[in-house]
């Protein structure tokens, strides 16, 4: 494919429109009308619209967003509720803010829909406690549409009453999680639960419930104005549409990106990025936020950025949150600052992940500050293995991907901080 | 009818209902699998990871807790990956565990000390001034002492509060390896049910302060009783201590425990009955008391022969009161010995205490545990509330059955016409206020010491066993009520008072016990035959 062809928009089709985040600015450039289209359908046409569009999850999982709103029960006489996930908390990922602050209708105009086609009656919008201007910007936007009758009783005389409600996190990357920010959104201590049952099934309050990220919605519209099939033309065979990256780290031109799926990392780094900082050579990269596999350099680079490639490659797509790593950083300082992440942020619950990620932390505070005894490397894959599929969610996953992945590509640079037995550090 | 499946656990092939949860399958075949967070009568909450297993198709460790069954499923529970497993949680579990077996009440029955040995044994690879510090001895409740340190967040003890009293006390605060179980300021573990949460607690966490330092756990001995608390009849255990010295025996009961009976209390019981343990090692009455005088056996008899003996001939002279604190078996021997003995018809049936709080779970008004059995087995003798005054007029002596006739429970007539009757003779476990103006106080045993059953308020039949065994001069009341048949000139054989005996006698005279005898009644008890149903259905009354 000749990726040189100007990038087809999907979510940043209008983010560069004067204006764009009013709501008179969404609807100048044909804002709402995906949602009057949607409600002139039944909902189960929504579903199977989006289902057939390819839209897969982009909190991480990259589960596919229809077949996930096909879950919610048939004939339940329990209230269903959308949760939009917008607690984006992943290191390196900041995709859902500029969204949020640059196209809060979008947004907004995607949950809607989301919200018709699994019959739900009130929706939460659950935002990440730090992010004030994104949260403004909802509730704005919340509060306008309330007013324009597009949420409320009986929108668009389909006969059909939504509610939103914004609800702030308090600080916990946990509640992130789906159940953990069901949790949080009861008001309990934001912790994970046991699945099954799945939300879908038994999910806020005990009700059927969806979790969608931001991004994952903000993809609705585009697909309901734009039809499923061009939408699944875009991407890959099995990774449709556009991915946003949020690159961080070592590059000339940080930021957030929206690229075809299937696009070769190495242009995302060059073109969009503009190639490394200070012309230092790359040494890795994390391709989907920091609870993602490492990739040296040189597998990164032969990755297209789809679902299936980066999986190939070793790693995951994940939130799309990519770190740069340059030759100049030490691979067992940054893991010491995930080590310090993932154990801060463990709920708490998990046998493993409660005691495993600050014993972990501990393991590599202790070797990237020089301090690191004989064992310690065996001790940390040790404590890896046994968090690896222990646990009731993934954080304790996403602190042993890293120690893995790390310890695969980079054993020699830690293997250098730790002294043999006669007490020597092999490095000097 | 629930569906059932075939499973296969370690080779051993079972059919369960379909869902159960693996960890119950195992039981049936005789596997446990090790756990910490689950239990039997509380949601899952899948935390402690220590139940995994390995089952063909499924990828990973499952846990059995939130796994159920399917038709076909085949179970391995000591693979070398869940043997390894087991190990690493343990291993985590220990990490910022503060290891203070020696000075833990817990130590003896503690899931930790006991899984360490099962299946780890490794040593520990963090040194102990690397350990995390939390509060210890904290006066969580009134009844339940805390300590941070010891707990292993298995949130079983949130689950408790939230799902049985509904009255979330209790959460896990803070986060990763600073995760702690604490009360929100101002709010206390005050619930009725509370100890509860120290019994579920698999570690010394939360101990139940009434037993705190009493006793070493292996010193104990164990034995099934019925709470004698309510009319609740919740099933417990009863934790004692057998001091045996020559031919001596001094049981001591320390605390009661809930027992699990899915029928009657689940695996629960209340905080007051908890206390009931008193009864076996309080106030008691080790010798026979003759006009204030303590005597011998021999001695109270060869007195009470000489107040007896005239009044056999004399028909109703001697009237009898019990409480419904009695057994069935107490009642109908009692009932037996004043008509033959005496020529007495009817018995009289008091209470021992006032009504007192109840609530809509398992605590009764009634603080009785007896009430209904005693009723029934009095059956047309029995007389009760203001008739007893005028049963007791004119009457020569009276005998009373573990109960307190001056007790300010009862009515001033009752006293009254009780104080004017001449000869008292009281046979009760422990000090009343009615012992001491008593001809003759004759020792008998509290409920741990005897053989009996009662009925509860759904009309279960449960029993009571003895369990302890103290070398002082008290008896069974049933023994006692036999030696008192035998002043009046009556030969009862050992058959006769023996208290399985008794109520096989109780269940061939009485419609509602048919059928029933101690083997039947069992470990669970059994329900009285329900007349009404059998009426519905069309059956003979
Ligand atoms: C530790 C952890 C943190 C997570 N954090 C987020 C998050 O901040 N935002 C998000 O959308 N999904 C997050 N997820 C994924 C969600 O659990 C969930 O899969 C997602 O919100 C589903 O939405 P989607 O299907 O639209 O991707 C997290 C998952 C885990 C295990
Ligand atoms: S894995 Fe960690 S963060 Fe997730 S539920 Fe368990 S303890 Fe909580
Ligand atoms: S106090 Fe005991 S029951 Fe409660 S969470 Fe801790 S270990 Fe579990
Ligand atoms: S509810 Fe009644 S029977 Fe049960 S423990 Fe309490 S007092 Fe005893």
């Amino acid at each position: 494919m000749d990726w040189s062809e100007a990038v087809t928009r999907v979510l940043f089709e209008h983010r560069d429109e004067k204006d764009v985040h009013t709501f008179e600015g969404w609807k100048a450039v044909g804002g709402f009308s995906a949602l009057e289209k949607a409600l002139k359908m039944k909902p189960e046409e929504v579903v199977e619209e989006v289902k057939a569009a390819g839209l897969r999850g982009r909190g991480g999982a990259g589960f596919p967003t229809g077949v996930k709103w096909g879950f919610i029960p048939k004939n339940t006489d329990k209230p269903i509720y959308l949760c939009v996930n917008a607690d984006e908390s992943e290191p390196g990922t900041c995709k859902d803010r500029v969204l949020m602050e640059d196209l809060p209708f979008m947004c907004l105009e995607g949950a809607i829909i989301a919200a018709y086609a699994i019959k739900a009656s009130m929706a939460f919008w659950y935002i990440r406690g730090e992010f004030d201007l994104p949260e403004r910007r909802m509730r704005a936007a919340i509060e306008t549409l309330r007013e324009k009758g597009l949420i409320g009783k009986n929108i668009l005389g389909s006969g059909w009453d939504l509610d939103f409600v914004i609800h702030r996190g308090a600080g916990a990357y946990i509640c992130g999680e789906e159940t953990g920010l069901i949790s949080s959104l009861e008001g309990d201590k934001g912790q994970p639960k046991i699945k099954p049952p799945f939300p879908a099934i038994k999910g806020a309050f005990g009700c059927p419930t969806i979790v969608n990220n931001v991004e994952s919605l903000a993809a609705v519209p585009w697909i309901m104005r734009n039809g499923a099939s061009a939408y699944a033309k875009l991407g890959t065979e099995k990774s449709n549409g556009t991915k946003l990256f949020s690159v961080s780290g070592q590059v000339n031109r940080p930021g957030v990106y929206e690229v075809e799926m299937g696009y070769p990392l190495r242009d995302l780094l060059e073109n969009e990025c503009g190639g490394m900082k200070r012309g230092r050579a790359l040494k890795a990269v994390i391709p989907g936020g920091s609870s993602m596999p490492v990739l040296p350099a040189e597998v990164a680079l032969q990755t297209n950025l789809d679902y299936e490639s980066v999986q190939a490659a070793g790693s995951m797509l994940g939130s799309g949150g990519m770190i740069v790593i340059d030759d100049s950083q030490s691979m067992p300082e940054l893991l010491k600052i995930l080590g310090r992440f993932y154990s801060h942020e463990s709920c708490g619950q998990c046998t493993p992940c409660r005691e495993g990620t600050p014993w972990g932390s501990r393991v590599l505070d202790r070797v990237a500050d020089g301090a690191a005894r004989p064992d310690d490397l065996e001790t940390l894959e040790r404590i890896a293995r046994f968090l690896s599929g222990t646990t009731i969610c993934l954080l304790a996953d996403s602190l042993a991907m890293p120690i893995r992945s790390f310890f695969q590509h980079f054993r020699e640079e830690f293997e250098a901080l730790v002294p043999t037995e006669a007490g020597e550090k092999s490095g000097g | 009818m629930t569906d059932t499946v075939k499973v296969n656990i370690d080779g051993q092939e079972i059919e369960v209902p379909k869902g159960m949860n693996v960890i119950e399958a195992a039981k049936k075949v005789g596997v446990e699998i090790p756990h910490y967070c689950y239990h039997s009568h509380l949601s899952v909450a899948g935390n402690c990871r220590m139940c995994t297993v390995e089952i063909e198709g499924m990828r990973g460790l499952p846990i059995a807790c939130n796994t159920g069954c399917t038709d076909g499923m085949v179970v391995h529970t000591d693979t070398e990956k869940v043997k390894d497993t087991r190990a690493a949680v343990l291993e985590f579990l220990l990490l910022n565990h503060p290891i203070d077996c020696p000075i833990c009440d817990q130590a003896g029955e503690c899931m930790l000390q006991i899984y360490y040995m099962e299946h780890d044994r490794q040593d520990s690879r963090v040194a102990l001034e690397e350990k995390v510090h939390k509060g210890k001895a904290i006066e969580v409740g009134p009844r339940v002492m805390l300590d941070q340190e010891r707990c292993i967040a298995c949130a079983r003890c949130v689950r408790f509060c939230d799902e049985i009293t509904k009255t979330g006390e209790l959460r896990l605060l803070n986060r990763s390896n600073h995760t702690t179980i604490d009360t929100f300021p101002g709010i206390e573990l005050d619930n009725d049910y509370s100890v509860c949460t120290a019994d579920i607690c698999p570690v010394g966490a939360l101990t139940n302060k009434d037993f705190r330092f009493k006793a070493r756990v292996w010193f104990l001995q164990h034995d099934d009783e019925i709470c004698p608390g309510c009319a609740t009849g919740c099933n417990v255990v009863l934790d004692h201590y057998e001091q045996i010295e020559l031919e001596d025996w001094n049981g001591v009961a320390y605390r009661l425990r809930p027992r699990i009976n899915d029928d009657v209390n689940q695996a629960w019981m209340c905080d007051h009955g908890r206390l009931e343990y008193h009864k076996v090692n309080d106030d008691r009455l080790d010798r026979p008391i003759a006009h204030n005088v303590e005597v011998s056996w021999e001695g109270a008899l060869t007195n009470l022969r000489k107040v007896l003996t005239p009044l056999a001939d004399e028909k109703g002279a001697v009237a009898g009161i019990a409480s419904y604190d009695c057994t069935n078996e107490e009642i109908w021997l009692f009932k037996k010995l004043l008509k033959e003995a005496f020529g007495t018809e009817g018995v009289a049936l008091i209470p021992q205490r006032a009504d007192g709080p109840e609530d809509d779970f398992l605590i009764d008004a009634d603080k009785h545990p007896n009430r209904a059995g005693c009723q029934l087995v009095a059956g047309d003798d029995l007389i009760e509330g203001e008739a007893v005054a005028d049963y007791l007029e004119g009457r020569k002596a009276v005998i009373v059955l573990d109960a307190d006739p001056r007790s300010a429970v009862q009515a001033a007539s009752l006293r009254d016409a009780y104080s004017a009757v001449k000869q008292k003779i009281i046979l009760t476990p422990a000090k009343n206020a009615s012992v001491f103006d008593a001809s003759f106080v004759l020792p008998t045993v509290s409920f741990a010491e005897k053989d009996g059953t009662w009925v509860n308020r759904q009309g279960r039949v449960q029993r009571i066993r003895r369990a302890i065994r103290r070398s002082t001069a008290a008896k069974p009341a049933l023994d006692v009520l036999a030696e008192l048949a035998a002043l009046a000139g009556l030969q009862w054989g050992e058959d006769e008072r023996e208290a399985a005996a008794v109520f096989e006698e109780i269940a061939k005279d009485h419609p509602r016990f048919r059928g029933l005898d101690y083997d039947v009644i069992g470990r669970l008890g059994a329900p009285l035959e329900d007349r009404s149903a059998m009426a519905k259905e069309g059956g003979t009354v």
